[in-house]
Order: C-alpha cells, then structure tokens, then sequence
C-alpha cells in the first residue's frame, strides 16, 4: 500500500442514544452519559440497550417509498452533515455526488419487522425491488437528494461504517465523485437483539468495555454521516474542512466466525495498511477509538494490541454512551474521533471502573487531554474483519 | 431413550457433527478440542439447544464453560435443574 | 490499467463450473422448467474441496459462493492457494434471504434466549464472505455488497479500484443469491402479468453464485480476458422499463454501449433471473470469448457477415427494476 493524498471532511452529522446531532452527543460524552433500559418495544426483554429518543428524531412528512427507522436515521444525520458542509440540494444536483453506507440490518429485514416499522401496511406482497427500495439506505438517499453518483450499502457487519468511509475515500481520490455522502446506520432490531443474547455477548446490565467484570455489549442504534470532498471541489467553495482522512486499512482474520484472532491477526495488517496509505507512524497517533463492546474477547484482543503497538497512547471506547450501533459504530466513532480531535480531549470510558487484572492496557476513567493531530479508530466485525481509519486535523503529519 | 443417549443425539444432529456417530460419543469425552472439533459456536448452540430441549439455562460462558465439558456433566446439571 | 481474469467459478441450475456452462450454452439445453419456477444449484461438488466436518454449519447460500469461489481458484490454476493479501468481495442482492426471512415468530419468541445462534450467525449479511475468508485463507481486505441488481457492477468497479489503489495485488469478487420464497411470488406475478398481457414467457427465477480471480494486468500475462469497463448510472426516468441480462458484441471504443451493439442475446434461460445474475452474464461472455464458435452462435453479426471482430468485446448490460442500469464490458485478450 502506497501514501494516498488525504481527503477533506467538510461535514459532519451523527445522531444515537447519547445525542440528536454530533455536538449534542460530543456534550453528552463529556457530562452525562445515557443509561442503556430495555428495548420499548419488546415486552419482558431484560437486557437493557441503547435506543435513540423519539424527541431527537425531526418529524418527517410521508414519503414513498416508506421510510424505515434506519433510513430515517441516515437521512437526520446526512441533512446534518450537509448542512455542516454548507452543501444544498441545489449544490449537490450540480456535482457528482456518490453515497456510501454501511449497514446491518438495514438491507434485509423480515417480513415482520418491516410490517412494524411501516405501521401496519402488509409487506407480505412486497416485490423484492419494492422492498430494496424501502430499506436500502444508500438507494433511499441517493434518490431524495436527487443524486445522480455511484450509490452502495457495504453490509460488513460491525465494520461496515467504517469501510463505508474508507471506500468513500477510494471513490473521491479516482476522481470518481466530487462529493461523497459515507457513514453507517442501524436501527434497533430484534433478530439482531436475540441474536447477541443467543450467542452469550449481551451484557444484562450497562456495557462495561475493558472493566474486569465485562460480560458483554449493549446493542444500540444510530447514524452518522461524513460529507468528503475532492481538492477542487473544497478549493473552489473556499471552505475549510474539518478534518482529513488520511488512511484506511482493512483486513480479515480468516480466522472464526464470531470470535476475533487471538494475536489480532486482521488487526495487525489493517494498521500496516492505514499507516502506509497515510504515510504515518505509530508514533503519530495521538489517540485510538477502540472498539471496545465489551465482550470478553474483543476487548482483550484490543488491549492486547495496543500494549504492544501503541505503549502510553490514550485510548477509550464510547459505546457505553452509544451501545453497539453495528452497521454505524465505525461512522459514530469515526465522528467523534474528529469531534476528539478538534476539542484536543477525548472523553472517559463510560463503564470502565475496574481495571482487569489479564489485561496489559486500560483506557482512562477521566477525560484525558491529548496533543498531536492524529488519530485511529477502529472497528472489529463479524466474520473476522478488521478495519482501521485515520484522521487528521492537517492535511499533512 | 436414556437422558445421555438423547444428549448424544442432540449434540450430533443440532451440530450437524457429519462425521460422528451418537454411539461415538463416551460418556465423559471431552466435548471441545481436536476429537470432535467443537468450538465456541458450538457451546453456544447446545446452550440454545438444552434450554429448547430441556427448558434448562446457562446463563454466561463461564458458566457454560463448566457444564459442557462431557454428556455427563451436561446430564448431571440437567438433573440437578429438574429435581429443583 | 486493465484488470485481468486469471480464473471463473461458477453454480447454477446448469451445473457446476465453467465447463457445465459452456455445454449449457453449446446445446442451448435449459434444465427442465421444474413445477417450482426456479433453476436451484447444487453443491455437492464442495465436498471434493473441502471435508464436510469444515461446512457442517455451512448453509445453501454460503455453500453456493464458496464452490463457486473454489472453482474459480481450480480455473485460475491456484489450487494451491490465493497469493497473500488477496481481497475479497461479495455481491449480493437478496442477502442470506431464506434465513433472514425465515427469522421468523416461531424462531424469535418474546423470551430471551429464543434464537438459535447458529442460524443467528447464517443470517448475518457478510456470512458468506465470512466462510469464503476462513476456508480459502483470504487475509487481506473483505467486503460484502448488497445494492440488489447493481451489486456486481458495484463489486467489479471496487475490485479494480482496490488494484488501481495497490490495496491488493489479486481480488476474488463475485456474486450470490440464493432461491427465496420472496423471489418465488416475485416470478409468480410477473409471469402472470406477462401472460395477460400478451407478453413473452420472462426466464424463471434462478439461484447461484459466480467468482473470478481478478489481478493487475502488469502483473499477468496478455492471454487473459479482462475487464474492459464498467459503467453504472441511475434511473433517468423512475418509470424506466427494464433492460433483462443482456450480451452485446460490440467493437467500440465508445462507451455508449446501447448505440452501438451489433448483437445481443439473453442467456438467463439457462440460469434464472436473479439479482445478482449479472455475475453468471459475465461467465457466459468469457464462454463466448474463449470459443468463437459459441460466439458467432450466441451473438451473430447483423449484417450476416461470419468474421468475427478482430478485438472482440461484450457487454453485459442490466437495467434493473429500480430503473438503475450497469455494465461490465469484458474483452478476449490484452494482445
């Protein structure tokens, strides 16, 4: 992997548990973190999760095709991220504009779930064009902002906002896009939420990531959506981006199908290729998002890592403010990573209070301070996949 | 049918273990490592499978960790779980 | 840059493999229409690859694209294994839709520990690529597609762009859908529509997965096919009627390809209509590529002319339901 040129961000949305746009959640990471409660909708179901406020939700009028709750969860953080961007639809119709989405659930959910979601209409005799047209958040946007750019849903499991973001990157440096729209979105689901009490990774109570009594994540739900810019477009509107992408880096475990490699096979080599492609070194990085879900191997995975790659660097999990969002993690962490380094602080591991003894690196109980101008995060998926971003505030280490 | 002929039977057909036999199965063989080639979406699947089977539940890994060792000690928290 | 096609793989109604579909296309022998509108696929070939212990959690839709993809390793002559950081791609357009569908009330009952974690696992969308990576070793980048009809276009245009950025040096990209009961009413009332109205009897709905080795051409020799071009753009029109699987034989270097073809013809008789049929439309032009007979048979000239054009190229063109259109243009060879 060579350097690649970095990518301008010029816009930012985000909207889960902890906030309705991204400096809500930014405050609410570094006050008061949002206690995870049992689903709403599913009566007798104990393990709590993470769902997102009606009241943060803007109320839309109808549309077609319907809007199911993780369209209308990618559309809030996009109209967000574009307003961020100073970007209009008007301006968008202009360029070639593509849309980049990662999702979990959003692409295939059943019969049932769908029924609920559009209050009641009968699915049963939905086409499956009729229904891609209704779920798929990548095809859901590109027709609403009226977007005539290359359009898909990355469906990576839990890494798939990330690698969203990275593809975005991808498809501005070929010069393929002027724009990009790239982030993550999932909504609460409850295949999804047996699912993680089936396979034993749902914790009861609030989310612990790298505590010693750890016992699993919360699943949550959420968007958030990056607004990436190619040079010419961001030079000729004059605006200043808040931050670059500089690297991505993915790769698989090829290892099991629910459990990390031990040694962070995938990880290892994700890095490599981030730090390349962004023509840095570890001792660049001013800070990692982990991933943090706080399942017992994830996390030791992940501690494990950084003692070896990264001694002394401060790192932290947020998903004790937002649960495991999936599809979105990487594009929520990815947002608050810029959030992170814009404020120059990153917030405390919310749940973290005992250090685990097996453990050779712990994330910090209080906010921590940081100098430097770059930053990882990274995601841990399903399958074996392992995907790493950095950003930058410069455009340059 | 005794409780571990069933056990053995369970653990073949709900893992779908192609190249084992219910009556391969010793009574206190280990159930994880080489022999079998059971791993951790195995124990979670017989969790799921035991409380189907038996209305019986293992709460968290290590918990299960203990009880799936072999038939025998699947049996005994069986037992032990329908006396209660 | 050119992205080379060191190797195919193909499972469909037809068989299994590169040469099943050759013979398919050769005797023009569609399988017998079955009472069910569906051309199914077969697996059992997978045994021969990989011990059936290794699969036992397998399901039809992930052991569909992982023969497919081990087939296209055989016919690349990489038996041995993908070189390292080969990535990974999955298209799909339906997802691992007979679980996830079949996710169903009696499955997830309002109890906790309802659900059972191996079905759970099967449905996860990039399940497939999941069991693709830990079987055949793939360690380098891996992503899983779903954009419905324009999922393969999707997955090439990555592909190369991963070997364009030097991401990867090889990448094994294809497609995969598997027999629903959605697709199955689908196909039943577009076939009775087309009845009423007078209209021909659309292909049957199929199932399969297709898989090619692609790599950098600078790295491979100037006898493999390539992957001229791929084209993609949205719905002009939402009304936009759609354009089946389609081959077009055309000698252009211009890209509107729709003014330009000489020839065309729809194979989906001999796999079924799918979302990701684009996949086996590609494997059948790489047939046609490799044989001219097969080619001046599928795709006559329309001036009645036999010779065959000197640099041969086919489009495999779809304009999906949604009205959005792709394209993969594949040529014979680099010399």
């Amino acid at each position: 992997m060579n350097r690649q040129p970095p990518v301008a961000i010029s816009g930012l949305g985000c909207i889960c548990a902890a906030g309705g746009n991204l400096p809500g959640c930014t405050e609410a990471l570094f006050t008061r973190p949002p206690a995870p409660a049992p689903p709403r909708a599913l009566l007798g179901a104990q393990h709590p999760v993470f769902e997102v406020p009606d009241r943060f939700l803007p109320t839309i009028g109808s549309q077609h095709p319907p809007m199911v709750r993780a369209v209308r969860l990618a559309l809030t953080a996009a109209n967000e991220a574009l307003a961020d961007a100073g970007l209009t639809a008007a301006a968008l119709r202009q360029k070639r504009v593509g849309v980049v989405i990662g999702t979990n659930v959003a692409s295939g959910v059943s019969n049932r779930a769908l029924q609920r979601e559009l209050g009641g209409i009968d699915c049963s005799g939905m086409s499956p064009a009729e229904r891609f047209l209704t779920v798929n958040p990548a095809q859901w946007l590109a027709r609403h902002f009226g977007l005539s750019g290359p359009h898909v849903t990355i469906v990576n499991a839990c890494s798939a906002g990330g690698d969203a973001i990275g593809l975005a990157g991808t498809w501005i440096r070929s010069g393929r896009c002027d724009v990009v729209i790239a982030g993550g979105t999932d909504a609460f689901y409850e295949v999804t939420y047996y699912g993680f009490i089936a396979l034993l990774n749902s914790d009861t109570e609030a989310c612990k990531p790298f505590d010693a009594r750890r016992n699993g994540l919360n699943l949550g739900e959420g968007a958030a959506m990056l607004v990436l810019e190619s040079e010419a477009v961001r030079a000729s509107r004059g605006v200043k981006p808040r931050a670059f992408l500089s690297g991505y880096g993915t790769a698989a475990d090829a290892y099991h199908l629910t459990a990390p490699h031990p040694e962070g096979g995938g990880l290892r080599v994700a890095l490599r290729d981030a730090l390349a492609a962004a023509g840095a070194s570890r001792a660049d990085i001013a800070f990692i998002n982990a991933h943090g879900t706080g399942t017992r191997e994830n996390d030791r995975v992940e501690s494990l890592f950084f003692h070896d790659l990264f001694p002394g660097v401060p790192f932290g999990s947020t998903k004790g403010f937002t649960g495991h969002t999936l599809g979105a993690a990487g594009a929520i962490e990815a947002a608050f990573t810029i959030a992170a380094l814009e404020l120059r602080k990153i917030p405390a591991t919310a749940g973290f209070e005992v250090p685990d003894p097996e453990l050779p690196a712990h994330p910090s109980r209080m906010p921590t301070a940081i100098s430097g101008t770059m930053a990882l995060s990274q995601t841990l998926a399903f399958g074996g996949n392992n995907s790493i971003l950095i950003f930058s505030a410069e455009p340059s280490a | 049918m005794t409780l571990k002929d069933q056990l053995k039977q369970i653990i073949v057909e709900d893992l779908n273990l192609v190249h084992v036999l219910p009556e391969e199965i010793g009574d206190d063989d280990p159930l994880f490592g080489d022999r079998f080639g059971l791993d951790s979406i195995d124990a979670v699947e017989l969790v799921f499978q035991l409380k189907k089977h038996f209305g019986v539940v293992i709460k968290n890994q290590s918990e299960g960790r203990s009880i799936l060792q072999s038939v025998n000690t699947i049996a005994a928290f069986i037992e032990k779980r329908q006396e209660a | 840059m050119k992205a080379c096609i060191l190797g195919a793989g193909v499972v469909g109604g037809f068989g299994c493999g590169r040469a099943a579909l050759e013979a398919a296309i050769r005797n023009r022998s569609a399988p017998e229409a079955p009472a069910v509108p569906a051309l199914t696929a077969q697996t059992d070939l997978l045994d021969r690859f990989v011990p059936p212990r290794t699969l036992r959690r397998v399901d039809h839709y992930a052991r569909m694209a992982l023969l497919a993809s081990r087939l296209a390793l055989e016919d690349a002559g990489m038996d041995d294994g993908l070189p390292e950081n080969t990535g990974l791609i999955v298209a799909t357009g339906m997802g691992p839709t007979a679980n996830t569908l079949d996710l169903q009330p009696a499955d997830v009952a309002a109890a906790d520990l309802a659900l059972s974690p191996i079905l759970f696992s099967n449905s996860v969308q990039n399940a497939a690529a999941a069991y693709i990576s830990m079987l055949l070793k793939i360690r380098g980048p891996c992503l899983s597609i779903n954009q419905y009809e324009m999922s393969v276009p999707l997955a090439f245009q990555t592909a190369i762009d991963w070997l364009e950025e030097g991401r990867t040096s090889t990448v094994l990209v294809g497609g995969v859908d598997c027999f629903s009961k959605a697709l199955h009413d689908a196909s039943l009332s577009r076939r009775e529509t087309k009845n009423g109205s007078g209209g021909r009897t659309p292909a049957p709905v199929g199932e399969g997965s297709a898989f090619f080795i692609l790599t950098r051409s600078d790295a491979a020799g100037a006898q493999y096919p390539f992957v001229h071009d791929v084209h993609m753009g949205a719905a002009m029109r939402p009304d936009a009627p759609p354009v089946p699987n389609t081959l077009m034989l055309h000698n252009s270097r211009k890209t509107d390809l729709l003014d330009h073809a000489s020839a065309h013809v729809d194979l989906t008789h001999l796999y079924g209509t799918f979302p990701t049929s684009m996949g086996m439309d590609v494997a059948a032009a790489l047939a046609l590529l490799r044989t001219e007979q097969l080619l001046s048979m599928c795709l006559p000239r329309s001036d009645g002319g036999s010779a065959i054009p000197e640099n041969p190229r086919i489009g495999c063109l779809k304009q999906g339901e949604t009205g959005d259109w792709g394209m993969i243009v594949i040529g014979r060879d680099g010399r």
